[in-house]
C-alpha cells in the first residue's frame, strides 16, 4: 500500500538522518553561509551519562563534530582548561551568540550549593547560577537527557537536592532531548538542524518531532505479538512484554529503528521491557520496571 | 459457538458456489450469459457479507453476556495484572478492566498499581477529563453506595 510505503521510507532514512543533517551543516559552514556556533555545555546535577553517550557517536564522531560543526567553548567534563581560566572562557562566551546545552537537572537547595561547577575569584559558582547567567542570553537552550528535560532521576522522590528541569529554572522555550541517556544522534542531529535552519519543530513537551514523533510501541518489532495478544509470561521470552510492564506504548523515541551503541541493539531487542527512560514521568511514574 | 460453526459451514458452501459460477462464467460464450454469472457471483458475495454480520452479532452478544459482579477489596486485589491475571481498578465504586489498555503495561500506570481502589489517584491526575468511558466495566465494588 502507498501509505505504508511512505512510512517505510521515512523509517529507513531516519537512521541516516543525523549524519545527513551534520553533513549539510558542515557544508554550509565551510561555504560560509552559516557560522560555526559557540556551544556551552553545562553539566549540572546529573551523572555525565549524556556526555559519555555523546562520546559514543559514530557518524559523525565527536572529534569530527568538535572540529567541524561546533566550537565547544565550555564543558565542565570535556574541556582541558581548568579553574578560573576555564570559567573566564565561559564569561567571555556568553557575551556573544551561543547555544546552551544543559545536562542534568538543576539542584536548587541551599541556592544550588549542592552542585558547584566552578570557583571564580574566591566565589563558588553553582550550576544554578551558571545556567541562569547564560540561559536567557542563549540563542537556543537544549536540555539533553531526561533530568535536564523533566527532572528525571535527579528529581525523583523524595528529591533531596530539590532539583528542577531546565525549563522550570529558566521559564523560556527549551528544546528537550530526553532519554537516559540521550542518543548521540538526537544531540548531533538537533544541533545540526539548528545550525542550518535556525529553529526546529517541537511537540507539546518541547521535543523535536524529528526524533520523538512516534512511540516505541508504534514501530516495535514485537507489535504483531501485541496485536495478537501473545504475551511473554517471564523475562527472556521473545514475545510482547506488555504484561511485564513494558512502557513502549507511552514512550516517544525512535529506538526501535535507531537502536543503541552504534546501532547494535536496544532494550526490547535484548529481551528486556522498555522502562520509559525518555518519558516525562521517569523514573517514579515508570516503576515498577518489571512486573512479575 | 454452535451458531458460529454453522455460519462457517454456510460460508464454505458459498465459496464453493462462487468457484462453480466462476468456471461457468469462464466457459460461457454468450456475453449475456457471462453477465448473468457475474451477477450471481456478486449476489453470493452479498450473501457472505450477511453471514459475517450474523457472526459478528453473535460474538457481540457473548461479550455483553459477561456478568457484572461485585468485588470486595480483597477480591479486587487479586486482579492486579501480575502473572497473566487480568488488571482491574475501581474508581468511584465501579470496577474497570485495564488489562489491555496500552498505558497500563503489567497492570501499572504512571506509578499507580491495578487491583486497588484508585479513586483518589484518578481524581488527582485526571480530574475533569473523561478517561473512563472507553474502559470496559466488569462490576462494582462491594460496600459502595452505587
Ligand atoms: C498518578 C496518577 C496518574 C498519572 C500521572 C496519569 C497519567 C496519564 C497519562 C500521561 C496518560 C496519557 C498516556 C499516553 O501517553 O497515552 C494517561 C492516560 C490514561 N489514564 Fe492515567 N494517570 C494517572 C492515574 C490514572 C488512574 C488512577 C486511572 C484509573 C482508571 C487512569 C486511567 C487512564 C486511562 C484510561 C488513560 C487513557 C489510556 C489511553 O487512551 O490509551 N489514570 N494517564
Ligand atoms: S514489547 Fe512493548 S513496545 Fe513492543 S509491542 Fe509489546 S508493549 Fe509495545
Amino acid at each position: 500500500m502507498k501509505i505504508s510505503g511512505c512510512v517505510e521510507e521515512i523509517i529507513n532514512s531516519r537512521n541516516l538522518l543525523s549524519s545527513i543533517l551534520a553533513e549539510e551543516a558542515i557544508t554550509q559552514i565551510k561555504r560560509g553561509r552559516v557560522n560555526k556556533p559557540n556551544v556551552i555545555w553545562i553539566e549540572s546535577t546529573g551523572c555525565s551519562g549524556n556526555t559519555i553517550s555523546l562520546l559514543n557517536a559514530n557518524f559523525p564522531d565527536v572529534v569530527y563534530l568538535l572540529n567541524n560543526m561546533i566550537n565547544l567553548k565550555f564543558s565542565n567534563s570535556l574541556m582541558t582548561c581548568e579553574g578560573e581560566e576555564a570559567f573566564e572562557i565561559f564569561l567571555e562566551t556568553i557575551k556573544g551568540e551561543f547555544i546552551l546545552v544543559v545536562e542534568g537537572a538543576i539542584s536548587t537547595r541551599e541556592n544550588g550549593l549542592f552542585n558547584v561547577i566552578a570557583s571564580y575569584k574566591g566565589k563558588k559558582i553553582t550550576a544554578l547560577e551558571a545556567v541562569k547567567l547564560s540561559g536567557n542570553k542563549a540563542k537556543h537552550v537544549i536540555a539533553v537527557g531526561t533530568c535536564a528535560s523533566f527532572g528525571g532521576v535527579s528529581k525523583a522522590n523524595p528529591n533531596p537536592s530539590e532539583s528542577k528541569s531546565a525549563k522550570e529554572i529558566l521559564g523560556r522555550d527549551v528544546i528537550n532531548l530526553p532519554g537516559c541517556p540521550s542518543h548521540p544522534d538526537w544531540i548531533i542531529g538537533t544541533l545540526a538542524y539548528l545550525i542550518t535552519n535556525g529553529a526546529i519543530e517541537l511537540d507539546a513537551e518541547g521535543r523535536p518531532l524529528l526524533f520523538y514523533g512516534f512511540t516505541i510501541h508504534d514501530f516495535c518489532p514485537r507489535r504483531t505479538y501485541f496485536n495478537n495478544r501473545i504475551f511473554a509470561q517471564n523475562v527472556g521470552e521473545p514475545y510482547c512484554m506488555f504484561r511485564l510492564g513494558c512502557r513502549g506504548p507511552v514512550t516517544r523515541t525512535d529506538c526501535p529503528t535507531r537502536k543503541w551503541n552504534s546501532g547494535v541493539n536496544w532494550p526490547i531487542g535484548d529481551n528486556t521491557p522498555c522502562i520509559g527512560c525518555a518519558n516525562a514521568y521517569f523514573p517514579d511514574g515508570m516503576e515498577p520496571f518489571i512486573r512479575l | 459457538m454452535e451458531d458460529i460453526n454453522k455460519i462457517k459451514e454456510d460460508l464454505e458452501r458459498i465459496l464453493e458456489r462462487i468457484r462453480e459460477l466462476y468456471s461457468m462464467e469462464f466457459l460461457a460464450l454468450c456475453p449475456i450469459e457471462k453477465e448473468y454469472y457475474k451477477n450471481m457471483i456478486i449476489d453470493s458475495i452479498d450473501g457472505a457479507c450477511l453471514k459475517l454480520e450474523e457472526a459478528l452479532k453473535i460474538l457481540r452478544q457473548n461479550e455483553e453476556k459477561r456478568e457484572l459482579r461485585e468485588f470486595t477489596l480483597d477480591e479486587l486485589a487479586n486482579f492486579d495484572g501480575t502473572n497473566g491475571k487480568p488488571a482491574y481498578v475501581a474508581v468511584n465504586g465501579i470496577v474497570y478492566d485495564v488489562t489491555l489498555i496500552a498505558s497500563w503495561g503489567g497492570g501499572s500506570h504512571f506509578g499507580v498499581l491495578a487491583g486497588r481502589d484508585v479513586t483518589d489517584e484518578y481524581n488527582k491526575c485526571h480530574e475533569g477529563k473523561d478517561k473512563l468511558s472507553k474502559l470496559e466495566v466488569v462490576g462494582t465494588l462491594k460496600g459502595s453506595n452505587l
